[in-house]
């Protein structure tokens, strides 16, 4: 009750404040007697959970606030240092996560500000018998867009890669047209691939990845508009290699998405209540000294963070309630990327 | 010294239930014009040594997920001279000098200074207001400053304080979070000074409200988070110790919260007793995008931003191989806020 109670006092004091302003105030302030001061209190914004799995115990201290904001920093960066031991094969001096020109939140042609929405931030270590092995912060909720040029990134980014033939043909060769073509799958065809962190090479790299890609044995996947069977066929036979698929480009470096969706921002948030529609659960940060699971606040099970630092961005649910990748883009922004969007107020948009 | 004397009055004048004087407010141009002279304070010889004090608090608000009250205990809290070896050998010291020393007072907007990252001074609250300041140490320019953590370039050198008036701070936490279980937390920070860190409040006429500004500059050699109790199990050896400690070395915060000219820091609360703070969008004023242009350049330029620094972090002993983990450089720097709302509400 100490804080609360506090600002109940603060409250007070600024009423005091108030009426010693007014030159006219007559009336009388009574003071509270010690029962009746312990009669005030404030409400219960923070609590404290407990949690255990495979032998780790975790303590979550939430924060009961909802926080809408917009911002800029020069530089995110977590886990730089070279030891061989640890993370072997990576650059010298690169950095678990490196995010220059990082921001939360849009600002519009007016100044008028689009706030990243978060509610019910916390903070979580977890346990190994008395020794801290991992900590993490945290938001139970978050809706808005996240920039930045990604230099290199430690984690869970899903990427769903979702268009239609037209801008396979665009970049593919005579060649390759011919052999989409015999594979049932034209300019109309809608094709669908998962992808995700990616070296290189095109093998799954979660670890200071520089790319975002369809990793090697991944496919395509035709939803429609591809000749029934002989795509299904071709499509079980053409998988990505090397960061190809029929020699079309499958990786894509990560600095190019420099605007990336959090939640669901196509649906808007009710006046009449203070939930964050839309909202993805489970975006958070941690360090840990050995791969963690963290419970996953949307789907209530847990998730492995990898040792280092880690960046969880998940996915969150559409209208009816599908999974959708935060990355969430067409073969055109697969190839060219996503534009950044103004995050800073006045002539500048980015870097302020 | 004049801040406290009207308190005082103010406060005998509420008492009085007989009190019949009517009271004249000051406008906002004869409140610009007290200007009390402040005081300045030293902290000298001080040592304070609570390492065999336990005090258990239950805060009522800082439940478990059952809904029952944490109790906190607070203990082995010190504060001494550097070089105490996590209070082991606590001495006194003196934190601020006479020419540096933290301050109190009431002062025009327009006379007040804040030191950009570039250290060039700027005037960052509006002028024509009457602004009640405490300030840390000062930080100053040129050849008079000292390194804000010795050895350590990066942080500046442009601190007041010398290595000798910079300080150890220490205390342990344990919070029972549930039947038969203690996390604890072991805080030791080696070399600590807060140079530059100030808090200044004004009345804003326009949003008839206490409005502010405030900056708070951490500086610390390291600073240690150990998870368990000294000679308990598997706590009792320096390489136990060592592999349930977090250390972070050679670590700076600058934080910034509000640049008075255009972004004041507002702090409200409800009747609920809920808590509202909030940062507002600093181009607000300007009606033309030209005016909000210039808004805006001013406050990129010269509102205070805030760095997070950590030299090296690292648990255990840094070495993976035996349990331990290094994570090295860790920053975030240069970082602005346009907008920020944070509201409370019960959980």
């Amino acid at each position: 009750m100490r804080p609360t109670r506090s600002l109940a006092a603060l409250g007070q004091l600024a009423l005091l404040t108030t009426a010693l302003m007014a030159g006219s105030a007559q009336a009388k302030l009574e003071a509270l007697a010690d029962n009746e001061l312990s009669n005030v209190t404030g409400q219960a914004f923070i609590n404290l959970t407990t949690d255990a799995n495979a032998g780790i115990n975790y303590t979550r201290v939430n924060l009961g606030v909802n926080l809408d904001t917009q911002l800029n920093m020069k530089k995110l960066q977590l886990g730089q240092y070279n030891d061989s031991t640890t993370r072997p094969g990576e650059v010298a001096g690169s950095s678990d996560i490196l995010i220059n020109n990082f921001a939360l939140g849009t600002v519009n042609a007016d100044d008028s500000i689009n706030a990243f929405k978060i509610a019910n931030p916390f903070i979580e270590l977890a346990y190994e018998g008395n020794k801290v092995i991992g900590v993490r912060i945290g938001f139970g909720e978050a809706k808005g867009t996240l920039s930045g040029d990604i230099a290199s990134l430690t984690g869970n980014v899903p990427v769903h890669i979702k268009g239609t033939g037209q801008a396979i043909y665009d970049v593919a060769s005579v060649g390759q047209k011919l052999v989409l073509g015999i594979g049932g799958i034209y300019t109309t065809s809608v094709l669908e691939a998962d992808a995700q962190l990616v070296n290189s090479s095109g093998a799954a790299d979660p670890v200071r990845g520089t790319q975002a890609g369809i990793k090697n044995g991944d496919g395509l996947t035709c939803t429609s508009g591809c000749a029934p069977l002989i795509t299904d066929v071709a499509l079980g036979i053409i998988k990505s290699g090397d960061c190809a698929l029929l020699g079309i480009q499958t990786c894509f470096n990560l600095d190019q998405f420099k605007s990336l969706p959090v939640g669901n921002l196509g649906v808007a948030d009710s006046a009449s209540t203070a939930a964050i529609e839309g909202a993805t659960k489970g975006f958070f940060i941690s360090l840990q000294t050995k791969d963690v699971a963290w419970r996953d606040l949307d789907s209530n099970s847990f998730m492995t963070a990898l040792k280092g630092a880690f960046m969880n961005m998940p996915k969150y649910k559409d209208a009816n309630g599908n999974m959708v990748s935060p990355i969430n883009i067409d073969f055109n922004q697969a190839f060219n990327g996503i534009p950044r969007q103004d995050t800073c107020l006045g002539a500048a948009t980015s870097g302020c | 010294m004049n801040a406290p004397l009207l308190f005082a009055g103010l406060a005998l004048l509420v008492a009085s239930a007989l009190a019949q004087a009517e009271m004249q407010a000051l406008d906002d141009q004869q409140l610009s014009d007290v200007q009390g002279a402040g005081f300045g304070f030293v902290l000298d010889n001080i040592l304070l040594d609570a390492n065999n004090a336990t005090i258990t608090i239950t805060i009522n608000d800082i439940t478990n997920g059952s809904g029952q009250n944490v109790p906190i205990s607070v203990k082995e809290f010190y504060l001494g001279a550097t070089g105490s070896n996590k209070g082991a050998n606590l001495n006194p010291v003196t934190i601020g000098r006479l020419s540096s020393p933290f301050t109190l007072d009431l002062n025009k907007g327009e006379n007040l200074r804040t030191l950009r990252d570039d250290g060039v001074w700027v005037q960052t609250t509006p002028s024509n207001v009457a602004v009640l300041a405490l300030t840390f140490p000062e930080r100053l320019t040129g050849t008079a400053g000292q390194a804000c953590i010795s050895g350590y370039a990066a942080a500046g050198s442009n601190c007041s304080s010398r290595a000798s008036e910079k300080a150890d701070l220490g205390i342990r936490f344990d919070f029972q979070v549930a039947a038969g279980r203690t996390d604890i937390l072991n805080i030791d920070i080696a070399e600590l000074a807060m140079d530059g860190s100030y808090l200044r409040l004004w009345g804003d006429s326009a949003r008839s409200q206490l409005v502010g500004e405030m900056r708070l500059n951490l500086y610390a050699k390291s600073l240690t988070v150990m998870s368990c109790a000294a000679g308990a199990t598997n706590c009792a050896t320096a390489a136990e110790q060592e592999a349930r400690t977090i250390t972070a070395t050679n670590l700076y915060a600058n934080i910034g919260l509000g640049y008075g000219k255009s972004q004041p820091l507002l702090f409200d609360v409800n009747s609920n007793g809920q808590f509202t703070l909030e940062l507002p969008n600093p181009t607000s004023g300007g009606t033309t995008a030209a005016a909000r242009n210039t808004l805006a350049t001013d406050f990129y330029a010269n509102a205070p931003r805030t760095n997070l620094v950590i030299d090296n972090l690292k648990m255990g002993s840094g070495s993976y191989s035996t349990g331990g983990y290094n994570f090295g450089y860790n920053a975030i720097q240069g970082l602005t806020i346009n907008y920020l709302k944070v509201t409370s509400h019960d959980l």
